[in-house]
């Protein structure tokens, strides 16, 4: 009886502690089985040829102690003969994909393992997670913040990139302030910041420069530099209803790669600015917001050795619009990083209540040449019962550049489309899509037709089509059809798809890569708990 | 409301101010890059037939390096076997080096071959015979046990090259001049270079050994100074057989070098990230 009054104190302190834990986590499970079709360029490869499937998962778990101001967190990845990282070439190993712990003490909070973070709008810094594209650049080091006091936070930074399960040698260490100076009228707020990064390149990737350099014609030579330093600064100035955004970075001369993939010797630099306007006063809602944004050889990477999405140390988005819809969004202003000039308009009107209008226009140009163009509008109705949208795209596309294909015309499309949501009740929907999209390049004219029917909460299915039915491109006006389900019980997810999809560039969050054609069965299942 | 603006916006300046000063004060000393090339002629004739193969012996050593004498050993052996068809460099790059400061075979391209070009080297002695990868994992050092047999092998290649030096050496200046000519037997598509070292034999001084120090050790072989970049100058006409050059070096010797005791080492080799195999070599004393 006394041993147990002794373990009683134990007891209630592990009570106490779990009391005020939390431990969560989701799941992610993806595979696709692989079914060779020579017509869509779907053949070939490993994955077409004798592997015919492959998978990637992601087990993600959190810990949270409120009360000792403790956070960690445990991530495992597996992939199987993935198709995620290469397209093309199988990719198998598994790991701890993550892992990172936090402690906060008063203003003071540190972190270390792999930190997902970034300064300001991510132009100098960002570490972040995009699975669809294989991205997942995480810092393994050591963070540090600290809140100066109420309206002021300073961090600093350092570790290497990861690189899969192991990291890229070069070092990176950066700092970062930001805050809000509030102002004695309330309808005004800025809110300035300033961050600074350092990238020292590793001796074996300098060899490899060094080599690269030296078998140069003499005139194009020059000594590279270890260190790469760049900075920004930027703020958010808001008056009532307008909100002015300017950032202006710069970086010191180094080794980049130039179009022709030679290596040069350059600064960089970008001027980004936002000024938008919103306000209920106008009809039912009236809001406009313009960006601009100047690059000049601005390669943000652990080292010039890696290339497309391989060691990027920043986001530097498309700032053109990122459509959803199948056909609008076929050609996408991928960022031009070593230069371009490209500006946006987009304007909201609701005259009145379920009724919507938006128009957007972006340009895209590079030392004249002009890269993207596009102008886009729309029109949507919402009523209790349905939600009708109405629209069209026009856009210029240069083919060539974005796409790397020497000597092909620039891609000019009209694209007008139609989106119908119909409620049958309150759990049984259906969704009907029709696009249109004419042109004279690249693989020629489409139409797009997408029906889904959803019995929420559960189910959901869909028919697609993407028929290119006047072909430039193939002897045979193809078909990519996808057929989709999916079931959602509480906070899981489980989807299967029979897709036949086309080549071209994908993006997310306005950073894109090439994919191949795909042809067999895409199933997910997501969780979380 | 307390007012946070002049102490916020102090943060703010100050570390735009360090961020400033810290981008446009560090100085780095960059990588070594050839800024400059060596004038050359060149001419198509008839390709001539191969010569010997002549392999070459490069050594990282050291005076401060206990286990370097093993090296100096096995390339003496592998000389003496074939001392028309074997010549050698050794290249004082060990990290204890100096191991006196008036005795001081560090050289600034034997440094840059190890940090740069050929290594970084996992440790000392490191030997490389004709820059061949032997183990094909992309190390080209071999340790000295590997040296004579290694050696042997080369012996058998069949050079892509001819390499004639002939010298005019004036006693009383202490100029040397060197005339290179190459001539290629076949076509090679390679990128290829041409690497021209001064050498000094028979240098007594100290050396770390097994044994202790000795100090009247007998240094051979060690290279004084690199007339060509030390990655090699390029031979970047079209390298077809019947390609040739003729390249001049001049260098003045310093006073403390023995010139009777001093050879120039010259060989072409491929210049490529996966292959830097020395096709021919050639070694010529100053003073016959």
């Amino acid at each position: 009886m006394r041993k147990k009054l002794l373990l009683l104190p134990f007891f209630l302190g592990v009570s106490a502690l779990f009391a005020q834990s939390s431990f969560s986590g989701d799941l992610q499970l993806n595979t696709e089985f692989y079914q060779s079709d020579s017509s869509i360029g779907a053949t070939g490869t490993p994955h077409y040829d004798n592997l015919l499937s492959g998978s990637n998962g992601w087990l993600n778990t959190s810990y949270r102690n409120e009360q000792f101001g403790i956070e960690a967190g445990l991530r495992l990845d597996i992939f199987n003969n993935s198709n995620l990282h290469n397209p093309g070439i199988p990719y198998t190993d598994a790991g701890i994909g993550r892992w990172y712990i936090k402690k906060k003490i008063d203003a003071l909070t540190i972190t270390g393992g792999y930190i997902y973070d970034q300064f300001g709008s991510g132009l100098v810094f960002r570490a972040y997670e995009e699975r669809t594209l294989g991205i997942d650049n995480a810092l393994f080091g050591m963070e540090v913040q600290y809140n100066i006091n109420e309206n002021w936070t300073v961090k600093a930074i350092g570790g290497q990139m990861k690189n899969l399960f192991s990291r890229y040698t070069p070092v990176i260490k950066g700092a970062n302030i930001e805050g809000i100076i509030p102002t004695k009228n309330q309808t005004i707020q800025i809110a300035p910041g300033a961050a600074f990064v350092n990238r020292t390149i590793d001796q074996e990737n300098m060899n490899i420069i060094v080599d690269q350099i030296n078998g140069y014609d003499l005139e194009d030579r020059f000594v590279p530099k270890y260190n790469m330093y760049a900075a920004s600064f930027y703020n958010t100035l808001t008056v009532k209803d307008v909100s002015w955004y300017i950032e202006y970075a710069q970086k010191s001369q180094e080794a980049i790669k130039d179009i022709d993939n030679q290596l040069v010797n350059e600064n960089g630099s970008v001027i980004y600015s936002s000024l938008s306007y919103s306000t209920s006063k106008i009809g039912n809602g009236f809001g406009i917001t313009g960006q601009v944004r100047m690059v000049d050889n601005w390669v943000m990477r652990v080292s010039p050795n890696e290339t497309q999405l391989d060691g990027i140390m920043d986001y530097l988005p498309s700032l053109t619009k990122q459509n959803s819809l199948r056909l609008t969004a076929r050609y996408q202003a991928v960022a031009q990083e070593l230069g371009e000039l490209a500006y946006q308009l987009n304007l909201t009107f609701t005259p009145k209540k379920g009724y919507t209008f938006n128009a957007n226009y972006s340009n895209v140009t590079n030392d004249s040449v002009q890269l993207f163009q596009e102008i886009f509008v729309d029109f949507e109705m919402r009523k209790p019962k349905y939600k009708l949208l109405l629209g069209g795209q026009y856009i210029t596309y240069h083919q060539e550049i974005f796409e790397n294909h020497p000597d092909i015309p620039i891609v000019q499309a009209i694209t007008p489309f139609a989106e119908i949501i119909y409620k049958f009740d309150k759990k049984k929907s259906m969704r009907v899509e029709l696009q249109y999209q004419n042109t004279e390049q690249d693989y020629g004219s489409w139409v797009y037709g997408l029906v889904e029917f959803n019995i929420a909460p559960k189910w959901s299915f869909a028919l697609s089509d993407m028929w290119n039915y006047d072909p430039l491109l193939t002897e045979e006006a193809l078909h990519y059809y996808s057929v989709f389900g999916g079931f959602t019980h509480k906070s899981s997810k489980i989807t299967l798809n029979y897709v036949k999809q086309i080549a071209g560039i994908v993006c997310t969050g306005g950073v894109c890569r090439y994919e191949p054609a795909f042809s067999g069965l895409k199933a997910g299942l997501v969780t979380t708990f | 409301m307390k007012n946070n603006f002049i102490p916020g916006t102090k943060y703010l300046f100050l570390f735009s101010f360090l961020i400033v000063l810290q981008m446009y004060s560090c100085k780095e000393v960059g990588p070594a890059i050839n800024l400059s090339e060596t004038d050359y002629e060149t001419y198509l004739g008839t390709a001539q037939s191969p010569d010997d193969k002549v392999v070459l012996i490069e050594d990282f050593t050291g005076a401060a390096c206990v286990n370097c004498p093993d090296a100096h050993d096995a390339i003496a052996l592998a000389i003496a076997a074939n001392p028309t068809q074997v010549v050698a460099i050794a290249e004082y790059n060990y990290f204890g080096d100096p191991l006196y400061l008036d005795q001081n075979f560090l050289t600034d391209e034997a440094e840059a071959l190890d940090d740069d070009y050929l290594g970084p080297v996992a440790g000392h002695p490191a030997s490389f015979i004709d820059r061949v990868d032997f183990s094909t994992d992309g190390y080209l050092a071999e340790p000295p046990g590997n040296i004579v047999s290694y050696t042997n092998d080369r012996l058998s290649e069949v050079p892509s090259c001819n390499i004639v030096v002939t010298k005019v050496y004036d006693d009383i200046t202490r100029e040397l001049t060197l005339t290179i000519a190459i001539d290629y037997t076949v076509d090679v598509t390679l990128k290829n270079h041409l690497s021209v070292s001064l050498l000094e034999s028979g240098i007594i001084a100290a050396q770390i050994t097994d044994a202790g120090e000795v100090a009247d050790y007998e240094h051979n072989h060690v290279l004084r100074k690199m007339l060509s970049y030390y990655a090699g100058d390029n031979l970047p006409e079209e390298n077809v057989a019947g390609r040739g050059y003729i390249f001049k070096y001049s260098y003045t010797l310093p006073e403390n070098w023995n010139a009777d005791n001093m050879s120039a080492v010259v060989f072409v080799h491929n210049f490529e990230a996966e292959n830097k195999e020395v096709l021919q070599a050639a070694e010529l004393k100053i003073i016959d």
